[in-house]
């Protein structure tokens, strides 16, 4: 019998942790209740992150877009505005716009006359870089100086179309042309409209077209002029 | 199991509080970005206003076309103390977190000689 106790030792009840010395330690079925709450918190916790910076992409693409065309707009209106035309030999002074392009002398930083072009620049080999280019030189005068300096001040433009807004004698009237060539004066104004491409997420917002109506000084330049 | 969901409450709030600040400082640079465009478009307002002398006073309202359809303007022209030339106030507005935002842009037109 002592040999094999357990073969005649009644079977113990098993002990129930109560009373004033219960153990204070965490069971297995509140370790994994815990573990559970935790992995659904840190679950909804990713999650919302995960929305939150998909939301933060899309509007930090919508306030570069909004800042792109912004910058833009104020480069564009503020030379078509300080645009003038000085008459001499060269044909420089003029106002020249075309459909696609417009070329003109502007009164830059310090009073210097300076010949601004703006067109499109197409995609391609051999092309420094594609969108809208703006080109523009030094002059004296009518006269340009200097080498043209070349900077795209819009990527991934498809279009530039333009008009040239003009008031006819004795009329309040505007009318709109697509060429303009001005040896007296400015047009009144120029309407500008620009398509870029839409990126794969933006394709769903529909083209990205913006058209502006930018005013010059028509009138103070003919007054100028000699009241013409 | 006590000290654990203290400590994840804690965790929580820091969370929340660290995310809070981003999506304030989101809201307040979409805020910014949409007062500049909406600066940008009631100038455009106004310039359409000036290429012409002012024919008729009045109001007028409408809705901005294309990716700015969202904004809307208000467009006053009246009378001025000064001979020749009419105020105009344009107001354009939009809706942002479900509250109205609004820039307001106002010149001096000069009046066409037919009125």
């Amino acid at each position: 019998m002592t040999k094999f106790p357990f073969l005649y030792d009644p079977p113990r009840t098993p002990r129930r942790h109560t009373g004033p010395h219960r153990r204070s330690a965490l069971t297995l079925i509140e370790l994994m209740v815990a573990m559970t709450v935790s992995a659904v918190i840190v679950l909804a916790t990713l999650e919302a992150f995960q929305q939150g910076r998909f939301v933060q992409m899309r509007v930090d693409r919508q306030m570069q877009a909004s800042a792109r065309e912004y910058d833009l707009w104020r480069l564009l209106s503020g030379d078509v505005a300080n645009s003038v035309v000085l008459l001499a030999d060269d044909d420089a002074g003029v106002w020249i716009g075309q459909p696609d392009s417009m070329r003109f002398l502007a009164v830059g930083p310090g009073g210097r006359p300076m010949q601004i072009e703006y067109k499109l620049a197409a995609y391609g080999p051999g092309t420094p870089a594609g969108g809208l280019l703006r080109s523009t030189r030094l002059a004296s005068g009518s006269v340009p100086v200097g080498q043209w300096g070349h900077l795209t001040v819009a990527d991934g433009v498809r279009a530039f179309d333009l008009q040239y807004g003009q008031v006819a004698e004795g009329s309040d009237a505007l009318t709109w042309t697509t060429e303009f060539n001005g040896a007296q004066a400015p047009p009144k104004a120029v309407k500008v409209r620009l398509t870029w491409n839409a990126t794969e997420d933006e394709s769903a917002d529909g083209p990205q077209v913006v058209e502006w109506v930018l005013a010059t000084r028509a009138d103070t330049s003919a007054n100028a002029q000699g009241g013409t | 199991m006590i000290e654990a969901m203290v400590s994840l409450v804690v965790l929580s709030v820091g969370i929340l509080a660290v995310w809070n600040t981003f999506a304030m400082a989101s809201w307040a640079s979409q805020q910014d970005a949409n007062t500049r465009t909406a600066l940008m478009l009631a100038d455009a307002r106004l310039t359409d206003l000036s290429l012409v002398p002012v024919r008729q006073f009045g109001r007028q309202a409408g809705r901005f076309e294309g990716r700015h359809q969202r904004y809307q303007w208000i467009c006053e022209v009246s009378q001025s103390p000064h001979d020749g030339l009419a105020q105009a106030v344009v107001r354009v507005y939009w809706q942002q977190r479900g509250r109205q935002r609004s820039v307001t842009l106002a010149t001096l037109l000069q009046v066409s000689s037919a009125i």
